[in-house]
């Protein structure tokens, strides 16, 4: 393991036999520490570094080199003109953030992904996470209006997603996350959202999503159950049967046909003599 | 400095006195994730050296990258 870094370490730099380059790697349990070293031809010049990270394995040595602290030798060494145009071009190029520290304000879980991008460019990355997502205090009013006043207008009524009910992710996606009642089987069930509240950070500290599991809505609940949702009552039930496969025939042969049904029951016999009458609106 | 939201600018900026604040952001590239976040950002003075045009993280980490790419800082 360590052999294989250190030589890794001196192809990744082109070294060869008349460059100053050595590398030394250390490994434990737990972590590989490779300790870099260029000089210039005449010696006067050393620049000396070092990296260390988790042991990932065969191939793993060169991930860690990219990610952690500066490469070894970075820093524009006077050592060998091959080892410095491949230093330089790596620099340059493939970690454009090399010596910049980033600090990254996300919620801590959301933090991890932007992290990694910013680091796979050289980066150093510090979190500050000035958001904290965390579970409201109660369930109650998104329950409550999820199943009580369904048709409200809102970006995730059903009148405008086909939905039955919502749950407002985090309002830092500006995104609700929604289930529709058609893919309630078992293999396309509901995505099951994750409701949370915000939060300045230092409220809640840890107590984030990923640390408790969150509760699912009472509608999630009871759907898995093979049931209506709690407080679905005759307004919902009339609803399922307008969208009920034979309503929706019903309905699709026009509202004359209606006109002329109701029309039909209360004056029948003033229909009667023209019956082509009604039917034609 | 990146902000990937409005909130983070106003939760992060609530953490010092304005005069403070103008201090210590002196000198710090901003960068922020769209137009909102940055208008939050003006707000509080700061202005934003880096946005992307694709409002995404991805895409935000990308600008970042390109813009000291090109020898800025």
């Amino acid at each position: 393991m360590e052999a294989l870094a250190e030589r890794s370490f001196l192809r990744g730099l082109a070294a060869g036999c008349h460059t100053p380059v050595a590398g030394c790697a250390r490994a434990d349990a737990q972590a590989l520490t490779l300790t870099g070293l260029v000089a210039s031809l005449d010696g006067r010049t050393v620049i000396r570094s070092a990296v260390s990270g988790p042991v990932l394995g065969r191939g793993g040595a060169r991930p860690e080199a990219r990610r952690g602290a500066p490469r070894p030798g970075c820093g524009g060494a006077a050592g060998g003109q091959r080892g410095r145009s491949a230093m330089s071009f790596e620099v340059a190029v493939a970690r454009p953030l090399a010596g910049r520290v980033i600090l990254v304000t996300r919620a801590r879980e959301q933090a991890a992904g932007f992290a990694a991008l910013l680091e796979e460019a050289g980066g150093t990355v510090m979190l500050v996470p000035t958001i904290a997502i965390e579970p409201p205090d109660s369930w109650e009013p998104w329950t409550r209006r999820s199943l009580e006043r369904p048709s409200t207008g809102g970006p995730c009524s059903p009148a405008s997603t086909g939905s039955r009910w919502c749950a407002a992710a985090s309002p830092s996606r500006g995104a609700a996350a929604t289930s529709s009642p058609r893919a309630g089987s078992r293999r396309s069930g509901p995505r099951r959202p994750t409701p949370c509240g915000l939060g300045p950070a230092g409220r809640g500290g840890a107590r984030g999503i990923r640390g408790r599991e969150p509760r699912r809505p009472v509608a999630a609940r009871d759907r898995a159950r093979g049931s209506r949702p709690r407080g679905a009552g005759r307004r919902d039930a009339r609803r399922a049967r307008a969208r009920a496969p034979g309503a929706g025939r019903r309905r699709r042969r026009g509202p004359g046909v209606s006109h002329a049904r109701g029309a039909g029951a209360g004056r029948r016999p003033a229909a009667k003599p023209s019956p082509s009458g009604g039917s034609t609106s | 400095m990146t902000f990937t939201s409005s909130s983070t600018v106003k939760n992060l900026c609530a953490l010092f006195p304005r005069a403070e604040l103008g201090r210590l952001m002196d000198g710090v590239t901003v960068a922020s994730i769209g137009p909102i976040t940055r208008a939050t950002a003006a707000g509080f003075g700061l202005d934003t050296h880096v946005m992307p045009i694709e409002y995404t993280i991805p895409a935000l980490a990308r600008a970042i990258a390109a813009y000291f790419a090109e020898g800025r800082s």
